[in-house]
């Protein structure tokens, strides 16, 4: 056989393997008539994870195909950013964070008919107003969230460390409620267990990692907790990180590392480190993300005596909800307001899948249940007036990574004093919103 | 010079001597066109031509082009043309000067001690009389791991509260207690601990590349030496580097211009932070497009760190490439 025989042979066996592919490939032109719906996702997020479970039914229910696209959290963004520089219909129906409305809602569709009455009795406010520009509604709750109050239920319900805590202070050992008590919580319970002259166990927390916005969301709430009524700028527009609220709550942070009272890591700390270290025993209390709770009462630290405990932050916390959101661009409107409403009726897959959801009356009902155990610290939580938004500014991502992050890490690191750090901050928060508004 | 086989297809092909003068034109044609070199020469290069037109010259063009103008990647309307404003910002940004500094002081690092433990390295492996593949092989294993994997697993290594780093430096009595280095948390450690990662991923390169050029070195220079009862120092320092200087003036142009544009390690590892104390100007880059979505500024940062990048690779050349006296390896 000859080289040229090879070479149609082999030819003649890529063609063929191209048309197996070709073959392989779902075919569109049977599908065009039917229905489809694409959501974007964050992989693995409690979103992808409801949406896995009510995809049988809710595509046998209304005959639409479902596909669900995932990215990691960044990359949702970075998608989205892309669907408003060039709305290519995509995707129809997307899980968004709610601190990316401002820069999407440009190319979302109005919601308002899915929020009937009933719907809105079963939502805490602030889950409405998150999501509402020029009083229309873009987004239908996915989940509500905050950080709540984590003990140690065994030293709490210890009569000798009951009795021990009354003598030192004066009042009755409980779950904290104010600063004061959060602060004499922590005091008590910082110990060396040993003896070896090294602290064992932390009486509390707080979080210095600048990697994501835990630390931001920490130091904020604090000062809504002082006095705040809005962060970083008030409802004019005026910026008041250098306020007295926020001055407080930097001087408790730095009580609480002057007082030797949070593990000396706190700047490597957020939500997930201080799950650790509580499941370590290291931390008799902490402030944790509510979602984190299924997953401590699946770990050890819930097998001792007593178990773990939760209440409510002490006076409000950062919410952080999510939301379906449906794209102006979208082909099939019709079907993907469906589904947005679909996933909102089935609010339980997201409660299964993340431990937290965004109807009360889901959340009500689970709290009950053994799982639920911490629902009524995060209802609590959530309804409290200290509880409210993050300003709904587009640069909000440029203030949080280059101002706060940063502003927070110089307080914590005793490299400048509060007095001196935040007026500095508001100056560069100034300069980004000024570049702002400069613009048409 | 001529292509028998394809004259010879060209020959036999569909196009016969009873064809009409047309075919026959331009086949002459094509058949001189064959025999011109640079037709050739032009043709074959055309496609990666066109690839690097598409790829490389057109991004760079508008990355030059997006650098005059204010534009918000989240309102593509607002697109203004700007000047030099955003160049003029940048030299006057003060974290634009500190990421300039830390790239600066971690490529100078990586680079220098890359080389040195890569040349040791790479001399001890050439020495082997045997077992000189597995050493190498074993050695080369960081090379074969993807940055971003190796990151997140130094992560784990350098956490202060349950990294084996500190934890192995508490049990040989080298810190008082196993959070006693705050190596990701820490402004003074947040950068070296960066160039670590990179010095650990990346000196296997170094050693390869030096490792080809020690092996071909012709071995009677060597031999003469010896003979001669010249010390193995004086062999190293006045045969071995001198002949390599070739090899040596790629890998460190190569490997600068690879450290300059770290990103992936020091971006898990810190994520520039804390307080960027370890912002280089990759992800400053990254930071200003991706995170704060104003392109102007990303572009005319990267168009600076392009320019500047370009420059010191040139000086480096210029300085380590071989002088017309030198020998070539």
């Amino acid at each position: 056989m000859g080289r040229r025989a090879y070479v149609k042979g082999a030819l003649a066996v890529l063609v063929g393997l191209m048309a197996f592919a070709i073959s392989q490939y779902p075919d569109r032109s049977a599908e065009a008539g039917e229905a489809k719906v694409t959501v974007l996702v964050e992989g693995g997020s409690p979103a992808f994870k409801a949406l896995q479970k009510v995809k049988p039914d809710f595509e046998k229910k209304y005959k639409v195909k479902l596909e669900i696209a995932t990215a990691p959290y960044m990359g949702v963004r970075d998608k989205l950013i892309s669907e408003v520089v060039s709305p290519t219909g995509a995707y129809d129906v997307a899980a968004i964070d709610v601190l990316w409305f401002p820069l999407v809602r440009n190319v979302l569709e109005p919601l308002d008919d899915l929020a009937t009455p009933e719907v809105r009795a079963d939502l805490f406010p602030h889950l409405l107003s998150g999501a509402t520009f020029d009083g229309r509604l873009y987004g239908m709750p996915l989940w509500d969230n905050a950080e709540i109050l984590v003990y140690r239920k065994d030293l709490f319900d210890d009569a000798a460390e009951q009795a021990a805590f009354r003598r030192r202070y004066g009042y009755a050992l409980r779950p904290p409620t104010n600063w004061q008590e959060l602060k004499d919580v922590a005091a008590f319970f910082t110990r060396d267990l040993d003896g070896d002259g090294k602290t064992d166990m932390f009486g509390t927390s707080l979080e210095g990692f600048g990697g994501h916005g835990d630390a931001v969301t920490n130091w904020l709430y604090l000062a809504a907790q002082a006095g705040a009524k809005s962060y970083v700028t008030d409802g004019r527009g005026e910026i008041v990180i250098d306020s007295q609220p926020y001055l407080k709550a930097s001087h408790f942070l730095i009580d609480l590392i002057d007082a030797k009272l949070v593990p000396p890591t706190y700047m490597e700390m957020a939500s997930p480190q201080n799950v650790e270290l509580f499941k370590a025993g290291k931390l008799a209390t902490t402030y944790v993300w509510a979602h984190f709770l299924p997953d401590l009462y699946r770990s050890a630290a819930a097998g001792r005596a007593g178990g773990i405990g939760v209440a409510p932050n002490v006076g409000g916390a950062v919410p952080g909800a999510w939301y379906n959101v449906v794209f102006r661009a979208s082909k099939s409107k019709s079907a993907a307001r469906a589904l947005v409403s679909y996933l909102f009726e089935h609010d339980d897959a997201v409660a299964d899948a993340f431990g937290v959801a965004a109807r009360r009356s889901v959340l009500e009902a689970r709290a009950t249940m053994p799982e639920g155990a911490h629902l009524p610290a995060l209802i609590r939580t959530l309804e409290d007036r200290g509880t409210f938004d993050r300003p709904a500014l587009r640069r909000w991502s440029e203030i949080e990574e280059s101002v706060l992050i940063p502003t927070l890490q110089t307080i914590l690191l005793r490299e400048k004093t509060p007095e001196e750090a935040l007026p500095q901050a508001r100056d560069e928060i100034a300069l980004i919103l000024n570049r702002q508004r400069a613009r048409p | 010079m001529t292509y028998p086989i394809l004259m010879h297809h060209l020959h036999n092909g569909s196009v016969q001597s009873g064809q009409p003068r047309r075919d026959s034109h331009v086949r002459s044609r094509m058949r001189s066109m064959l025999q011109d070199r640079n037709f050739v020469a032009i043709a074959m290069s055309c496609p990666a031509l066109v690839y690097l037109a598409l790829f490389l010259l057109f991004p760079l063009i508008l990355v030059i082009y997006n650098s005059f103008y204010h534009y918000d990647l989240i309102d593509p309307g607002s697109r203004q043309f700007d000047g030099l404003d955003n160049y003029v910002r940048a030299i006057g940004s003060h974290r634009f000067w500190m990421a300039v500094g830390n790239s600066l002081l971690f490529t100078a690092v990586v680079v220098c001690v890359e080389f040195v433990l890569g040349f040791a390295v790479a001399l001890f492996i050439d020495r082997l009389k045997r077992g000189r593949e597995i050493v190498r092989t074993i050695l080369l294993l960081p090379l074969m791991i993807a940055p971003i994997i190796a990151a997140v697993a130094w992560r784990y290594i350098y956490s202060s509260e349950f990294g084996i780093l500190n934890w192995a430096l508490y049990q040989i009595g080298l810190i008082d207690s196993p959070s006693a280095l705050p190596w990701l948390s820490s402004p003074a450690f947040a950068l070296p601990a960066a160039m670590i990662v990179d010095i650990w991923l990346t000196t296997p390169f170094i050693v390869l590349i030096l490792l080809a050029g020690l092996q071909a070195l012709p071995k009677s220079l060597s031999d003469a030496a010896k003979i001669d009862g010249t010390s193995l120092v004086r062999e190293i320092f006045l045969i071995k580097l001198p002949l390599l200087r070739p090899v040596i003036a790629v890998a460190l142009v190569m490997r600068l211009i690879d450290a300059a544009r770290t990103f992936d390690a020091i971006w898990i590892l810190t994520g520039g932070g804390p307080r960027f104390s370890s912002e280089v100007l990759s992800t400053q880059i990254y930071r200003t497009l991706a995170r704060y979505a104003d392109v102007g500024f990303s572009s005319a940062i990267a168009v600076l760190f392009t320019v500047g990048l370009m420059i010191l690779a040139l000086c480096v050349y210029l300085i380590l490439r071989p002088s017309d006296a030198g020998g070539r390896a």
